[in-house]
């Protein structure tokens, strides 16, 4: 790797580094101090961004973000076992770039992390502008580490055996009094005050010069960025995207177009018009606690979310329902969804009528003997939708499928139960004798109707008959599906498993008195993958066997692979997805736990 | 020939007059065989040889190697004891494709395989398709009887295939009423163990049909009614007597026509499908079926023989898609993944479903221009890096032969000649190979699609 380049990689890989997780893997553990950084945001340095920018990632305090990681009690046995180190070792670019690091670290006289603390301790701004031009700006503690940082850069550019013979390794000129230099074509920076400014041209680096002295507010006087700052909570990094440009590019449109099957409507219910329709986005991360924290904010025409009024609280206060707590759950999703006033705006929301959605009226005319659907069947709901998604779990004693698929309930509330219930459940059977006349056809084993009590409450159930199996041996796949409907009090059930619409009764009566609906949220999305990595024991067998037959491997590559992934699951834990109103548009939050501590699993051994 | 009602049906088999034109050629070679007629062996019986076959084989005796190959090893045991609970993983499962790449698998990794290759003959023979029987369960459980008998007795095997549940699905015959005989179950039988023309049937089809009458298969049951059996003389095979579906199977094994054609067959399968010799040429195989009853032994005789080795019969047998794949995979221990086994049925090859009772295609048909595309593009894909596809082939070449690789290659694939017409770009890419250190990969992979796609790898 030649010396120049690698020195202009050095400084752009260096400033990444302190604003992601990277830069803290690789050696020492000294704290950097956030108190003793200039209080100016990244947001003041956008200033010097011209204010056509399509894009800019701010870290307002990188040194701070930094010390949360090198808090984590994960990074520090990652570091202390040294084995990351160790595989850094290997890379022969990565070996000459700690080369020059311990280099730096010697010259002045201190660690690399103090170093990149200091350099970026007034934050850090990334921003791409029309025509591929890319600028970093960082702002550090004082000049005099930009300028001994930027001295040896370029001694090392200079003193690079690969640029022997050359009459400038590295170009020097002056414009409007500051001085700039270029490792390569690709490369430009300034050092002005106490900011660096990193250009991929030298045309860029001459418009920066100009917008800092000329004065001016450049992209933060923007209305646009503005708006988008504001609305994000307190973050360690902040995007901001004109989404003006993007959003009639041909591939988001198709995109777009493609989420518009009713199903998305009915689940994304706005998101993607709200998308299609914003002038910029905003999404804000935090990292604390192991978790990352995201935030998604749009800003723009609040007329095009009109259509979705159906998934909009009617009222102040009013929001979904917590989700259900069962045993083994994997997924929870609870909306608040106005079914009737979805269906009644079909027209509107998907006009191209697939034979899909006419397919489907026609089965809802016989299920529900005639009924008008959307006026006699869809109105008897609530707007309160839960779903549940569970790890089912087999005994020998009732036979273990071959292939164990998790367990789906949806619960609806009814508005009459006394009258609805009886009606869901003779549509219920229908289906269920439909199901049946054609697995008949196909000789295929049809499912047993049959009532059951569970606390007092009777439910249809239907399953297959295990006469004709051998229980110690795996099941067929349909042993997954014991498909039951339970009307408890005001809460309809539709479940794929007797022992999930079981637990979901439970649920609804552990948490009757807590029961109330979330404020302003419109849909509350949680996972946990503790249960998605139990379910990927449950399939051991079946998914090393998929494994072979897709990759041909033998079965000790696949146990491996298969090792492999269920450790990728684990590395997350449960995590929340809340959409809910910002300004007439939809919000979504996340929170994503991720356990640093297992990522030393995927190191390969020594 | 002498023949109760007509000629063998010749779809696939010219007849070249009196070639070859003595018998005395089945004795047995007496030579040691080289490194080129092992190779020549293995093509016929395994698709291609492995490496480790063309050393230990070569040196040794036919007869003594057909030995070893019929041999069920405890690697054999082992293999099967591995792969037996994937397939009837697929098999529960309702899974066909799995099941078709567990069953290529087969062809390629077992340590069996001139088995496995007498399981495809034999699934040739009697047409019996995957998709015909359209129940996994049942076209396992026929399967595995074949794989049992594939070099077993002669006798056996008809009444394995014929009174199985599969037989009467594959020829979509699952009711068979007295009064309403099947006609097509005659009709198969007489086209697919006896050869006859559908010209020729005569009434035989419907006297087979009347013999099969009372048998029914419901949820992949065979159930016999006795109402329905049809109890009255039929003349089959120029025999009369109160024939039923169980006596069928004896009488077409105790016939001599059946014996020859299958010995022609066997001759087709092993030595060449472009000349057929006399019938009284292939007499001496064909009385190994009918008095012996052994398959086994006529393969024996085949294989061993003097004429096999003789160079009228080297590389006179064009490799079908599935052939074509398996050598190339089992050459250099290559992976074989669902990807494969799919594009090798886009190409016109399921390996379980012959396309009709009469077989897969001629293999001439599989080199038309567009299949000629698809099989250098399946080459390009297996030597490529994509893992749907194995990946790492020319990567494990590297590994295993490093600077060797050339002459390895052209070991294992081309008899260690190379063809004119790749000449020049084959020393191009030689020469690259022994210059190269980071990118042999490449260049290894660009020298296995070239001997992969030359004229001479395309024969058997």
């Amino acid at each position: 790797m030649r010396v120049g380049a690698a020195a202009g990689s050095l400084l752009r890989v260096a400033i990444c580094a302190a604003a992601v997780v990277g830069g803290c893997l690789i050696g020492g553990t000294e704290r950097l101090s956030a108190a003793e950084s200039p209080a100016e945001s990244a947001a003041e340095l956008c200033k010097w961004i011209p204010a056509e920018a399509v894009a800019a990632v701010m870290v307002s305090h990188p040194a701070d973000l930094l010390r949360k990681l090198d808090e984590t009690p994960a990074i520090r046995e990652l570091e202390s076992g040294l084995r990351l180190a160790e595989l850094l070792e290997r890379n022969q670019e990565l070996r000459q770039l700690r080369a020059a690091v311990s280099l730096l670290e010697g010259q002045l006289q201190s660690d690399w992390k103090t170093i990149l603390g200091d350099m970026t301790a007034g934050g850090l701004v990334l921003a791409v502008l029309p025509d591929n031009q890319v600028v970093v700006i960082v702002e550090a503690r004082d000049a005099e580490v930009l300028r001994k940082v930027n001295d040896f850069v370029l001694n090392l550019a200079r003193l690079d055996p690969g640029n022997a013979g050359k009459r400038e390794a590295v170009r020097e000129a002056e414009y409007r009094g500051v001085r700039g230099w270029a490792l390569s074509p690709e490369e430009s920076h300034a050092v002005i005050d106490r900011r660096l400014v990193l250009c991929n041209s030298a045309e860029l680096l001459r418009r920066i010069i100009d917008q800092a002295q000329d004065g001016g507010e450049g992209l933060a006087g923007s209305a646009q960025f503005k708006a988008a700052v504001a609305s994000l909570p307190a973050s360690d990094i902040g995007v901001f995207v004109d989404f003006r440009l993007f959003r009639d590019l041909p591939q988001v449109q198709e995109g777009l177009r493609q989420a518009r099957s009713p199903l998305s409507v009915l689940f994304l219910a706005g998101l993607t018009e709200a998308l299609g329709g914003a002038d910029w986005l905003a999404l804000g991360l935090a990292y604390e606690d192991e978790s990352v924290r995201c935030a998604l904010r749009s800003g723009g025409d609040t007329a095009l979310c009109k259509d979705f009024g159906f998934a909009m609280p009617a009222s102040p206060g009013e929001g979904v329902l917590p989700n259900l707590d069962v045993p083994g759950r994997i997924m929870a999703l609870t909306m608040y969804r106005d079914l009737r006033d979805f269906y009644a705006r079909k027209n509107e929301l998907f006009p191209e009528r697939t034979s899909g959605l006419i397919f489907f009226e026609n089965m809802m005319g016989i299920f529900f003997s005639g009924r008008n659907f959307t006026d006699e069947v869809l109105t008897e709901l609530d707007p309160h939708v839960r779903i549940v998604v569970a790890r089912q779990q087999f005994t020998p004693e009732t036979g273990v499928p071959e292939v164990q698929i998790p367990a789906l309930a949806v619960v609806f509330r009814m508005r009459n139960p006394q009258r609805f219930g009886p009606i869901v459940e003779e549509g219920w059977q229908k289906a269920l004798g439909l199901i049946n006349f054609v697995r008949g056809q196909d000789a295929q084993p049809g499912l047993i109707l049959d009532r059951m009590e569970y606390q007092g409450v009777k439910y249809t159930v239907s399953y297959f008959s295990t006469v004709d199996e051998d229980l110690s041996q795996p099941l067929p796949m349909r042993f997954n599906f014991r498909p039951v409907v339970i009307a408890q009090g005001e809460d309809l059930i539709l479940a794929s498993s007797e022992g999930l619409g079981k637990s979901i009764m439970d649920a609804i009566r552990a948490s009757a008195d807590s029961d109330r609906p979330l404020p302003d949220v419109s849909a509350l999305l949680e996972t946990d993958l503790a249960a998605v990595a139990q379910v990927i024991e449950d399939n051991r067998e079946a998914l090393i066997r998929q494994n072979m037959l897709a990759k041909g491997r033998e079965r000790e590559e696949a146990v491996k692979e298969w090792e492999h992934l269920k450790r990728a699951v684990e590395l997350f834990g449960k995590s929340v997805v809340k959409v809910g109103v910002h300004d007439g548009r939809p919000a979504l939050d996340a929170k994503v736990s991720v356990k640093l501590s297992t990522l030393e699993q995927f190191l390969p051994a020594e | 020939m002498t023949s109760h009602c007509g000629e063998l049906h010749d779809r696939e088999m010219p007849h070249a007059g009196a070639f070859p034109a003595s018998s005395d050629l089945w004795q047995a070679s007496s030579h040691p065989m080289s490194r080129r007629d092992v190779a020549h062996l293995l093509r016929r019986v395994a698709a291609n040889p492995t490496a480790e076959e063309l050393d230990g084989f070569s040196g040794q005796l036919p007869d003594a190697v057909f030995l070893l190959l019929t041999e069920e090893s405890p690697r054999y045991h082992e293999f099967e004891a591995e792969l037996r609970p994937l397939e009837e993983a697929a098999v529960r499962s309702n899974a066909a494709n799995a099941y078709r790449t567990w069953f290529m698998w087969r062809l390629v990794l077992s340590p069996c395989p001139l088995r496995e290759w007498m399981t495809v003959f034999w699934l040739e023979y009697f047409g019996l398709g995957i998709e015909r029987v359209a129940d996994l369960a049942l076209f396992d459980d026929v399967v595995r009887s074949m794989r049992r008998l594939a070099l077993g007795d002669y006798h056996e095997l008809p009444a394995a295939v014929l009174l199985h549940p599969a037989f009467l699905l594959n020829v979509r015959a699952p009711l068979n009423y007295r009064s309403d005989p099947s006609e097509q179950v005659g009709a198969a039988i007489l086209r697919t163990c006896l050869g006859y023309r559908e010209q020729d049937f005569s009434a035989q089809a419907g006297e087979l049909a009347r013999a099969f009458s009372g048998r029914f298969i419901n949820r992949g049951r065979l159930r016999v009614s006795e109402f329905e059996r049809d109890t009255g003389e039929k003349t089959i095979l120029g025999r009369s007597k109160a024939f039923e579906a169980e006596d069928i199977p004896r009488l077409i094994a105790e016939d001599a026509r059946a014996a020859s054609w299958t010995a022609r067959r066997l001759y087709r399968w092993f030595c060449c499908d472009t000349r057929m010799p006399s019938e009284e040429f292939l007499s001496p195989p064909a009385e190994q079926l009918r008095q012996n009853g052994s398959v086994a032994a006529a393969v024996r005789l085949i294989l061993s023989s003097q004429w096999f080795f003789s160079e009228a019969v080297r590389r006179q047998k064009l490799r079908r898609p599935v052939e074509f794949a398996a050598a190339l995979l089992r050459a250099l221990k290559g992976r074989i993944t669902l990807r494969t086994v799919t594009e090798l049925t886009a190409m016109g090859q399921d390996i379980l479903q012959p396309t009709t009772l009469d077989g897969w295609s001629e293999a001439g048909n599989y080199f038309s221009p567009l299949a000629l595309i698809q099989r250098m593009n399946l080459a390009a894909k297996l030597v490529g890096t994509d893992e749907n596809f194995g990946g790492g082939l020319a990567r494990g070449a590297v590994e295993t032969w490093g600077d060797d690789l050339p002459n390895a290659l052209t070991d294992l694939m081309t008899d260690q000649a190379i063809p004119v017409e790749i000449g020049s770009r084959w020393e191009d890419l030689r020469a690259r190979y022994a210059a190269s250190s980071g990118d042999r990969e490449r260049v290894a992979a660009a020298m296995i699609y070239l001997l992969a796609v030359s004229p001479v790898f395309q024969t058997a």
